[in-house]
C-alpha cells in the first residue's frame, strides 16, 4: 500500500474570533512595577492583607528566573502586557442585565443556553473581572456557595485567607508569582460537608482585550463526603500582539470528597498559555482532572495532585491538539505523599502542520506513601512529518511497596487499521477520519455530551477532500 | 572541574529542576591522575585485528568524530583528553569476522587507583568483532575511573561492546559512550554496572545509516548508598533503522538510581522502529528509584514505545519458591539472578560470566 500522508483540517476558529470592541471601565498602564500592582489593588479595594501579598509576590517575581525548561518564552514582553482590564459593567446576577456586546459574545458560545440546560451554576468573567454569576436557588439553600473571587474575599474574607495561594505559593515558579501580583476575576466554590451537587458548575472565561493579561484565580474546597463538579472553559479572539494567561487553581478536597474538574481550552493563537492548577486531596478523596487543550500559541499546563492523606486517589485524562505555530507542552504531575494512595494518568496528543505536542509528566512517591499505585499512559499520533511529538515523563519513587507502571507509544495512522475499516467497506478517508476522532474517544467520554460536542468541533474533521 | 563534575550527563531535553534528572552531579573530588601500568589488553592479537596505542590516531578520529554526536560533556571530553592514562584505536579490517573477543581488563589498585581511558573502535565494512572492557578494582578508597569510548560501525559492520563495571565499593566510574552507524551497520551493547560508590553512565547511538541498528542491553544493581545515574540515547537519524533499550535492576538498602533512556526519532528517520524497556525490582523501603523514558519524536512515519515497571518481587514466584524449602533470602538471590541471566549470556566469555554470577551471589547475601 503507498504510504500517503494524512491531512486533517485546521479547527475552524471562526466562533471563537469575533472581536468586540475594546471598552473597558479601568484598565491598568501596560508593563509592572509596584505602582501597577499598587494600583490594581485599588481599584479593586483589597484588604491591607492582600496589597502586601501582592507586593511581595511582585518582588518574588523579579526574582525567579524564567524556566530552564520547556518552550521558548522569549516573545513574552511584560512591558507590553496590560495586567488588570476592569470591563465595563459591574457584576450581574440577571443575564438581561449584562451589556449586549458581552452578553452577545458568550450566547455566541452557548453559555447561558448551556446554563439553562443542564448546569447548576454558571460564572461569566470577561477580560479581567466576572460579568455574570448564577447559582441555583437549591444549591443555596444547601449552603454551596459559587461566586465570583472579588466578592467572595469580602463575603467570606476569612476563609479566602486561610486557603488561597497556600497550595500554590508564589514561589513555585515566576509566573504565579505573576499571577499572585497581579490577579483578579476568577470563581470561588465551596460546598459543605455531604452536600453532592449532582449537575455541573461552569465557568467561562473570554478575554477580549488585545495586548492583555488574564490572571483570574479559582479557589474551590470540596469539604468532608460533598462531590461537585467543575467545568471550566477558556477562549480569545486573535490579535496580532501577544496575549498572556497565567491563571491558578486550587483545589481542596478534603476526607471522602470527590472533584471532576473539566477544562475545555481554546485561546486563540496569539495565546501564551502558563496556567497552573494544583488539587490537594485529603483522606479517601477522589480528583479527576478532564483537560481538552486546543488554542494558544505556547501552553505550559500541567495539574499537578497531592494526594496527602491514605487512600486518595487522583485520575487525569487529557487530550492535546497541536496544529501549526503552536508548542502544547502539557501533562500532568501526581505526587503520592500518603500509603494507599492511587493515580492513573491517560494522556493523548495529536500534532499536525507543524505542530509541538509534548507530554511532560511526573509521578513521585514519597518515602511513607507505600502500596501506592500508579499507571501512567501517553499515546501520541503524528499526522505529517512537520510536526513533533515528545513524551518527557518521569517517575521518582522513595520507597518499594509501590506497583508503579508507565508505559507510551507513539506513530502515524495504522495502515492495517485503516486496511481492515476499508475491508469492512469504510471509505479510506472516513476510516483516517475515524481513527482520529476515536484516538480522542476515551477524552471525550469523559466530558459532559456538550463538550464532547464542542470538542468534536474543536477537532473539526473536514471529511471532504482533506484527509487522505 | 566543578563545571565538570556539576554537568555530567545531560538528558536531550530538559524537564522540571526538581526532579533532579536534567544533570548528574559528582560527589567525589576528581583526584590527581596518576599513571596506570599495568598491561590491560589480555586478549585480542588476532589476525584481522589491530590495537594501537590511541595516541597515534589522533587525525583519522578527528576526521570520523566530525560526524559523531559528542557523547559526553565538553568537559568530560576535554579532561578525559587531556589526562587519559591508557587508551586504544582497536581498528577491525574490512569482511573480517573476529570470533574470539577482544578483551581490555582494568583492575584498579592501590598503586594504580586512578584510571582515565580513552578508546576509538573503527570496524571497517562488513566486519563483527565483540569487544569486552571489564573493570575491576580492589582500592580501599577512593579509587576514580573515568571514560570515553567511541564506537564506529561502518557499512555492514556488526560490533558487540560489553562494559562490565565491577569497581570497588568507594570507587567513582564516570563512563561515556558514543557510537556510530552506516548503512545496515549494527552496534550491540551490553552494560553491566554493579560496583562503584557513584556511578555515572551514558552512552549515545547514532543510527546514521539506512537498515542500521542498535541495541542496549543494560544490567544494574544498587546496594548501601551506591548512587547510578544511567543515560542512554538511540537517534534515528536514518530511514529504516531500528533500535531497543532494555534494562533491568535491583536496588536495595539506601540506594539510589536515575535511569534516563532516549528515543530520538529526527525527521527523515521514517520506517524507524525504537523500543524501550525498564524493569525494577525494589527491595528495601528506603531505596530511592527514578527513570525517565523520554521519547522524542519529529517523524510521523515510526513507532516507538517505552515501558517502565516498578514494584517488589514477584510475590508468587516467591512463595512457590519458599514452598519448596528454599529461604527468603536464597528465594529472593535465585529470581534475581533468573532476571539478569538473559542479560549475562550476551557475554560470551564463560569465565566472566562466572566472575560476575560470583561477585552477584556475594552482594546478595543480605537481600
Amino acid at each position: 500500500m503507498d504510504k500517503k500522508k494524512t491531512v486533517v483540517e485546521d479547527i475552524d476558529r471562526g466562533l471563537y474570533d469575533i472581536k468586540n470592541k475594546d471598552r473597558y471601565r479601568y484598565k491598568a498602564s501596560k508593563g509592572l512595577t509596584p505602582q501597577i500592582v499598587m494600583d490594581i489593588s485599588k481599584e479593586k479595594n483589597d484588604p491591607e492583607w492582600m496589597r502586601e501579598f501582592r507586593l511581595r509576590s511582585l518582588d518574588i517575581y523579579n526574582k525567579i528566573p524564567l524556566p530552564t525548561w520547556g518552550p521558548s518564552l522569549h516573545e513574552l514582553d511584560m512591558d507590553d502586557i496590560v495586567t488588570y482590564v476592569r470591563p465595563d459593567t459591574e457584576m450581574k446576577e440577571k443575564w438581561q442585565e449584562v451589556p449586549d456586546d458581552i452578553k452577545d459574545t458568550f450566547e455566541r458560545l452557548g453559555i447561558p443556553q448551556a446554563e439553562r440546560e443542564s448546569l447548576a451554576g454558571v460564572g461569566a468573567q470577561y477580560d479581567s473581572e466576572v460579568v455574570y454569576h448564577s447559582v441555583k436557588e437549591e444549591l443555596v439553600k444547601q449552603g454551596v456557595v459559587y461566586t465570583d473571587m472579588e466578592s467572595a474575599l469580602r463575603e467570606y474574607e476569612p476563609m479566602i485567607k486561610e486557603y488561597f495561594m497556600k497550595l500554590v505559593t508564589p514561589n513555585d515558579h515566576k509566573f504565579v508569582a505573576l499571577h499572585g501580583a497581579v490577579w483578579s476575576g476568577g470563581s470561588f466554590v465551596y460546598v459543605p460537608p455531604g452536600v453532592q451537587v449532582e449537575i455541573p458548575l461552569q465557568s467561562y472565561f473570554r478575554l477580549n482585550s488585545p495586548g492583555a493579561g488574564q490572571f483570574e484565580h479559582t479557589l474551590i474546597i470540596v469539604d468532608k463526603g460533598a462531590k461537585l463538579h467543575f467545568i471550566e472553559g477558556c477562549s480569545a479572539p486573535k490579535y496580532n500582539v501577544t496575549n498572556l494567561h497565567a491563571g491558578c487553581v486550587e483545589l481542596y478536597i478534603k476526607e471522602d470528597a470527590s472533584l471532576r474538574y473539566s477544562t475545555i481550552e481554546n485561546w486563540s493563537r496569539n495565546m501564551l498559555n502558563l496556567n497552573t492548577k494544583r488539587a490537594l486531596v485529603e483522606k479517601n478523596g477522589s480528583i479527576e482532572w478532564v483537560s481538552g487543550s486546543f488554542g494558544s500559541k505556547i501552553s505550559m499546563l500541567y495539574p499537578r495532585s497531592i494526594l496527602k492523606g491514605e487512600g486518595a486517589r487522583a485520575e487525569f485524562n487529557g487530550v492535546t491538539f497541536a496544529a501549526g505555530g503552536q508548542v502544547l507542552d502539557t501533562g500532568a504531575a501526581v505526587i503520592h505523599a500518603a500509603p494507599y494512595t492511587s493515580s492513573n494518568i491517560n494522556s493523548r496528543s495529536i500534532s499536525k502542520g507543524g505542530g509541538v505536542a509534548v507530554y511532560r509528566g511526573a509521578v513521585k512517591v514519597a518515602a511513607n506513601a507505600h502500596h501506592c499505585k500508579s499507571l501512567v499512559s501517553c499515546e501520541s499520533l503524528m499526522l505529517d512529518d512537520l510536526s513533533r511529538s515528545d513524551t518527557l515523563p518521569v517517575i521518582d519513587i522513595q520507597n518499594d511497596e509501590v506497583d508503579i507502571g508507565h508505559e507510551a507509544k507513539i506513530g502515524r495512522i495504522s495502515e492495517e487499521a485503516i486496511f481492515y475499516l476499508m475491508s469492512r467497506g469504510i471509505s479510506e478517508q472516513e476510516a483516517k477520519a475515524m481513527i482520529v476522532r476515536g484516538f480522542a474517544e476515551p477524552i471525550a467520554k469523559e466530558l459532559p455530551l456538550e463538550y464532547a460536542v464542542e470538542m468534536n468541533n474543536l477537532i473539526n474533521i473536514e471529511l471532504e477532500g482533506t484527509i487522505g | 572541574m566543578e563545571k565538570l563534575q556539576k554537568n555530567l550527563s545531560s538528558i536531550p531535553v530538559k524537564t522540571w529542576n526538581w526532579l533532579g534528572v536534567n544533570t548528574a552531579v559528582l560527589e567525589a573530588d576528581i583526584p590527581a591522575i596518576m599513571d596506570y601500568s599495568k598491561q590491560p589488553v589480555t586478549k585480542g592479537s588476532e589476525k584481522g585485528v589491530t590495537i594501537t596505542d590511541i595516541g597515534l590516531h589522533r587525525d583519522t578520529i578527528k576526521f570520523m568524530e566530525k560526524k559523531m554526536d559528542a557523547g559526553a560533556s565538553e568537559e568530560m571530553r576535554d579532561f578525559v583528553k587531556k589526562n587519559h592514562n591508557s587508551g586504544y584505536f582497536i581498528e577491525i579490517k574490512e569482511g573480517e569476522k573476529i570470533e574470539t573477543p577482544i578483551i581490555l581488563q582494568y583492575d584498579l589498585d592501590e598503586k594504580n587507583p586512578t584510571l582515565v581511558d580513552d578508546h576509538f573502535i573503527l570496524a571497517h565494512e562488513n566486519s563483527e568483532a565483540t569487544i569486552i572492557i571489564n573493570y575491576t578494582s580492589s582500592c580501599i578508597q577512593n579509587g576514580f575511573h573515568s571514560g570515553v569510548t567511541k564506537v564506529f560501525a561502518q557499512k555492514g559492520a556488526v560490533v558487540h561492546l560489553i562494559k562490565v563495571q565491577m569497581l570497588a565499593d568507594q570507587d567513582t566510574h564516570v563512563d561515556a559512550i558514543s557510537a556510530i552507524t552506516d548503512e545496515k551497520g549494527q552496534i550491540d551493547f551490553t552494560l553491566i554496572e554493579l560496583g562503584a560508590l557513584q556511578t555515572i553512565t551514558g552512552c549515545r547511538t547514532q543510527l546514521a545509516g539506512k537498515n542500521s541498528t542498535g541495541t542496549i542491553h543494560s544490567l544494574y544493581f544498587g546496594d548501601k548508598n551506591r548512587k547510578i545515574d544511567i543515560n542512554y540515547v538511540q537517534t534515528h537519524q536514518a530511514r529504516e533503522s531500528l533500535s531497543s533499550i532494555e534494562a533491568r535492576g535491583v536496588l536495595l538498602d539506601h540506594s539510589q538510581k536515575v535511569f534516563k533512556g532516549t528515543l530520538d526519532f529526527i525527521k527523515g528517520s521514517s520506517g524507524s522502529k525504537g523500543k524501550e524497556e525498564e524493569y525494577t525490582v525494589l527491595l528495601s523501603p528506603t531505596v530511592r528509584n527514578r527513570s525517565t523514558p523520554l521519547m522524542l519524536c519529529g517523524e510521523d512515519a515510526v513507532e516507538g514505545q517505552h515501558a517502565v515497571s516498578t514494584g517488589k518481587m514477584d510475590e508468587n514466584k516467591l512463595f512457590y519458591l519458599m514452598s519448596r524449602g528454599l529461604s527468603d533470602v536464597e528465594a529472593k538471590k535465585l529470581i534475581i539472578e533468573a532476571d539478569f541471566q538473559p542479560i549475562l549470556e550476551k557475554i560470551p566469555v564463560i569465565e566472566l560470566r562466572d566472575a560476575i554470577s560470583t561477585y552477584l551471589r556475594r552482594r546478595l547475601h543480605h537481600v
